[in-house]
């Protein structure tokens, strides 16, 4: 009865597990897309480890000259990819939309920016389907939930049915015992992964308003903030600022400015120390007053408990902190969910007689997946117009999904579609971005997926 | 880096049928874990790790097992 429950649930919500798993994974990497969607910094992009604090001198007074009319000004330094700093400015009124988007990067000169929502579209994919708001998103979220529902279901389900005798090798009889055993080993490791991941993505969804549920507290909810008295034309010393910023001796943070408390703090975006306790959460800012005094360093908060499950929920699932060896690594965990997902796709088929449904549904997750990701980079480089680069995103998956189910038995097709896409991405980076680390990395990677296909190509003429 | 390496030797043993050894790595990488700064960052790194080498090694041996076959 399990067994088959197992099975059966297993069939109609892979497809969209699929979708979920790959945009997830597609999302560890969300800063190194929003650089490669972002080809007009490319040119003046070069690859340097340690900070230059006359850049950073410069990116600051650039600000403090450029947006002497705005409250607030925060100064990114570069990641480890590239040697460009992001300037983001608001004033106290300024909508989230607004403080989400007045950005200018910098690199001894302003830079033009690329019309994209970069990997902000992908990733919302991830967890609400389509990239919309309101009440619409809420029912998508639930939508979400409940397949990671599934996912948990699935994974004890699986433990259950599971002979315990084999678990780390795959036998090589035939394609059916090959499909099994890759089955149970890949799922018995990769479905915790997916397990802990689709428990956190729940907690992240809910808990907060199940918090509100306990919480009466109405006096949080501060209506008619009175506009404090801004001094529009104060300058930071920039002196300061440097040395405060040199005697934190760190790779990466972010300094913001306050105009409204003639305040400036220093962030670190990037520290691995987030929690030292269950109940405790560390905030890594540093506030300094304009003569550089420090105000307050390291803080600890205490969280309620519900708060304490949220944020290390929060951490396992977005690992805000990771560098890029755990999003590499957790990457990697990604691709093989994705292909554990696909490859159960196709044990069903095989199970079933070679059922071509459960084949196509397989493929029509796949395919659509990566076709419509490469289009949407192909079409981000050519165009460089936010909506058209969606518009031809949703037309690939949906054509992909049609081309799935009409070449299921020709699977070559397929191959060559994906392989041509791939090509042309190649071709459109070698002839529209400039080379550098994340576009080297994603062209090798784009050339590894054709020769994958390639190979599988040869080895379905054989 | 310690952890990365306990862990790779341990997938290494498991996906060539030392299973009581590699869960000994294991052991010893997840304890290891609790005298290191950074404890969370170092728990996502052992679980991730400890899992995708796994599966990697043990899909290795069986492209070589495959080839192996192929050849015979």
């Amino acid at each position: 009865m399990l067994r088959k429950l197992h099975s059966y649930i297993g069939i109609y919500v892979c497809w969209l597990l699929f979708v979920i798993a790959f945009f997830g994974s597609v999302s560890y990497f969300r800063n190194e897309i929003n650089f490669y969607m972002q080809p007009t910094l490319h040119e003046k992009s070069k690859f340097t480890n340690a900070i230059d604090y006359n850049e950073l001198k410069n990116a600051i007074n650039f600000a403090q000259d450029k947006y002497k009319n705005y409250d607030f000004i925060s100064i990114k330094t570069p990641s480890y990819f590239n040697n460009i700093y992001e300037i983001n400015f608001y004033n106290f009124n300024s909508s989230k939309g607004e403080r989400k988007t007045n950005i200018t990067y910098y690199n001894n000169e302003e830079l033009p920016k690329t019309n994209t929502l970069g990997a902000k579209f992908l990733t919302s994919i991830h967890y609400k389907l389509l990239p919309i708001n309101g009440g619409l998103k809420d029912v998508f979220e639930a939508i979400v939930s409940i397949f990671a529902i599934g996912i948990m279901f699935l994974y004890l389900s699986g433990i259950f049915i599971w002979n315990k005798k084999n678990f780390n090798k795959i036998n090589t009889k035939n394609e059916l015992v090959k499909l099994f055993d890759f089955h149970i080993v890949v799922g018995l490791f990769i479905g915790a992964f997916l397990f802990i991941l689709a428990f956190s993505g729940i907690g992240l969804n809910y808990l907060k308003d199940i918090e509100k549920l306990f919480t009466n507290d109405t006096n949080k909810q501060v209506k008619n903030i009175k506009m404090p008295d801004i001094d529009k034309d104060f300058v930071f010393n920039t002196e300061n600022i440097i040395s405060a910023a040199k005697d934190l001796n760190k790779d990466e943070f972010i300094i913001t400015l306050n105009k409204s408390k003639k305040e400036f703090s220093i962030a670190l975006n990037k520290s691995k120390d987030i929690m030292t306790t269950f109940n405790t959460k560390n905030n890594h800012t540093y506030v300094f007053d304009n003569e550089a005094n420090l105000k307050q360093s390291l803080k600890e908060t205490k969280l309620s408990l519900i708060s304490s499950f949220y944020e290390i929920f929060f951490n396992i699932h977005r690992v805000p902190f990771a560098d890029f060896k755990l999003n590499f690594i957790l990457f990697l965990c990604g691709i093989v969910t994705c292909l554990f997902i696909y490859k159960a796709m196709l044990l069903a088929s095989k199970k079933h007689k070679d059922k071509l449904l459960y084949k196509a549904i397989a493929y029509a997750a796949f395919y659509p997946c990566l076709n419509a990701t490469l289009v949407y980079f192909i079409f981000n480089k050519l165009l460089q117009n936010i909506n058209l680069e969606q518009i031809a995103f949703y037309i690939v998956f949906i054509v992909s999904i049609i081309l799935s189910f009409i070449f299921a038995k020709k699977e070559k097709i397929l191959y060559l579609v994906s392989m041509f896409i791939l090509f042309i991405l190649v071709v459109v980076d070698l002839v529209f971005s400039s080379l550098n680390l994340v576009v080297i990395c994603f062209d090798i990677t784009a050339l590894i997926m054709i020769c994958i296909f390639y190979l599988n190509l040869k080895k379905g003429k054989q | 880096m310690i952890i990365l390496i306990f862990n790779l030797v341990a997938a290494i043993l498991f996906s060539l049928d030392y299973k009581k050894t590699s869960l000994v790595l294991f052991i010893i990488s997840f304890i290891s874990l609790f005298f290191m700064e950074n404890k969370f960052y170092n728990l996502m790194l052992y679980f991730s790790s400890g899992l995708v080498f796994n599966i990697i090694f043990v899909f290795i041996v069986f492209l070589y097992n495959q080839s192996k076959n192929k050849i015979c």
